[in-house]
Order: structure tokens, then sequence, then C-alpha cells
């Protein structure tokens, strides 16, 4: 375990769940471009492009998820990433 | 009235045939109505995070009014968007889903309204009824596709937004669990600003932008929840519906099979006497 502080991470596309953890780490697509997103950020909404989403967990493994538009909540630690291809 | 073996054993048969269809039917909508079951928290999930967040935003910034958040005009005709199903025998899920809908239209009196009716049964009735129905989505029979409620969705943001329409409402069957269904009236658009918590977001684009992005999917987002639980619940009344007829078909299975017996044992017993009766007049 590293001393990586971790958060709550749930990717949700509008018929499933994609991704549901904690992580370390978070690279997202935003409208004016790649977004960094360590634990600790503060309160932060975008919208989201085509694009990786990269997500490091704790161990250092880094997953990539598909993002074809939609939007990025960061708040107190719980991130929520919403996809809707329809929304670009 | 004594009818005979051929009668009874035909009358059998095609009552057998009916429970063999009804329960088909009952076991095919169960299917389906899980199926529908299955996503549809996932679904509620997605919403539900999607409208805290629109309403989170809207009260931590002044945005520009946006069409979607329109007053709804009262003088204006409304649109009312009633979902039933293309087919019958579904008990009364038709029946109720029409009731509350045109409950909804007596309230206000002055009240403009028209139908698009997504489902036959719908559309004929307020056809019948003498309203103008410029828009009907038929032959679906409960099957749901993203693009059919994209497409109702587009359809119903520009009667909106033209201005053709002060208000979109929606009547459709609320799915809270196999056996219970609930008919609901509710607006679909305006969007009604529910308060939210007020907070110090970043935001990346702007807050007008961002809204201008969220509302759209928020909106086709309902209207696919709208439409699995009216489904869902066309599909669960439908089970339960054909569920009653295979059990009173086999109720009059089993009285018919009483009677065949009945019938043949008197046919039996009728032959006997008269060979007995014959060999006796023939020994005279």
């Amino acid at each position: 375990m590293s001393a990586e502080k971790l958060f709550h991470i749930e990717v949700l596309s509008p018929s499933k769940v994609i991704f549901e953890g904690d992580i370390a780490s978070l690279v997202v697509p935003a409208k004016l471009g790649y977004l960094g997103v360590l634990a600790d950020h503060a309160p932060l909404a975008a919208a989201l492009t085509k694009g990786n989403i990269i997500i490091r967990d704790s161990a250092g493994k880094s997953t990539t998820l598909n993002s074809t538009g939609g939007f990025l909540e960061v708040l107190n630690n719980h991130v929520s990433v919403l996809l809707d291809s329809s929304s670009n | 009235m004594i009818q005979s073996l051929r009668q009874i054993k035909n009358r059998i048969k095609s009552i057998q045939n009916t429970h063999k269809l009804t329960r088909a039917m009952e076991m095919i909508s169960l299917t389906k109505m899980r199926s529908f079951q299955r996503v549809l928290p996932a679904y509620k999930r997605f919403y539900s995070k999607l409208e805290g967040l629109i309403h989170d935003l809207s009260a931590s910034f002044d945005t520009a009014p946006h069409p979607f958040l329109r007053q709804v005009d009262k003088c204006k005709k409304v649109a009312l968007c009633i979902i039933t199903s293309d087919t019958g025998l579904c008990g009364a899920y038709n029946h109720n889903i029409i009731a509350a809908a045109e409950h909804f239209l007596r309230q206000d009196k002055c009240l403009k309204a028209d139908i698009i009716a997504i489902g036959k049964k719908g559309f004929i009735h307020f056809k019948k009824k003498g309203y103008a129905v410029p828009e009907v989505y038929t032959e679906l029979h409960g099957r749901y596709s993203e693009a059919l409620a994209d497409k109702i969705s587009a359809k119903l943001i520009e009667l909106f937004v033209s201005g053709e329409c002060g208000e979109v409402a929606i009547a459709y069957t609320v799915f809270e669990s196999a056996s219970r269904h609930r008919p609901n009236v509710e607006r679909f658009l305006n969007i009604e600003r529910k308060p939210g918590t007020k907070r110090e977001y970043i935001l990346e684009p702007q807050a007008d932008a961002m809204l201008a992005e969220l509302l759209p999917v928020y909106v086709r987002n309902k209207m696919r929840i709208i439409l699995l639980n009216a489904f869902a619940c066309e599909h669960a009344s439908r089970a339960m519906a054909m569920g009653e007829s295979t059990e009173n078909a086999e109720e009059v299975l089993n009285n018919l099979t009483l009677v065949r017996n009945k019938v043949r044992q008197a046919n039996i017993t009728k032959e006997i006497i008269e060979v007995i009766s014959s060999v006796d007049a023939l020994k005279g």
C-alpha cells in the first residue's frame, strides 16, 4: 500500500455502472483539455469530450476507459463521471 | 342440455390451446419485464446524479435563462404525452393511465390540449374524444430503444422550445414493483428549479454553457426512464392478466374433464342397457 490518499470514483453511463472504486488519480478529457484529479480536489464540475479516461489505483495499476462525452463532478473526495454519448 | 361427447372433446381441445397461448404470453411478458427491471436502477442512478448536479449548479450560480427553464404559459395549449400499450390483454393498464390523463385534462377547464400518443390504445381513445393528436408512435409493443426515447424527447422539446405549447406534460405508469404500478401525470417541460446546495464549484466551461450541455442530456434521460417504467408496467400487467387467464383455463379444463367423464360413463351405461334389453327382447 502506498501512502497516497485515495478517493472514491463512480463512472456511470445511462444504463450501467462502468467503474466504481477507490483510486489514487484520475485524468479526464474535459472540453478545454485534459484535466487531472487527485484526492482533496476542490469542488469541480466539468463537461467532458471524446477521449480517454485514465484511472490509476493505489497499486499504480491504471485502467483506461473510453469517454464519449459527458460530465465530471468532484465533491468531497467523491468523483462522479457521467458518460452520455449524446451529450456532444 | 347434455352435450355430445364430441362437442365436449372439441371444447377441451380449444381451451387447451388457449391455455398454452396464455401461458406462453405470461412467460414472455415476465421475461421482458425482468429485463427492464434489471436496467432501471442503473438508469435511475445516472439520472439522479445528473439531477443533483443541475440543481446544485443552478443554486450556486446565476445563470442566464435557458429555454427549458422558461416559465409555463397557462394561456397556451398544453401538450400531453400519454404512454399506453398497442395491444390489449393487459388488464387495467390502459384504462388506469387513460383515466389519470383525463383527470389531468379536466382539472383545467380552459385547457386546450394536444395529445402526443405513444401506443395505439391511447391514440384511439383520445382521437374518439375529439382531441387533436398531432404525433403518434405505434407498433412499439413495449420494445424499448434509446433511439426511440431520444426521438420522442426531441419532438417534445421542439414543441416546447418553439413556443407552440406552453407546457409539456406526460402521463405514464410508474413501475414500483412487479405488482404495484402507479399511473402518474407529471410535467415534462419546463424543468422546475428545485432547491440545491450552494457550493463553490470550479467550472469548466462557465455555468451557462455547462447548463446548456447538461439540460438536454437530463431531459433525454428523463424520457428514457419514463419509457422504461411504462414498458415495464405494460409487461408486468400483461404477465399478470395472462397468469389469471391461465389459471382460469385450468379451472375450466378441470370442470370440462369431469363433464366429459360423466358423459362418457352415461354413454357406456346407455349402451349396456340397450344391449341387455335387446338380448332380453330376443329371448322373448
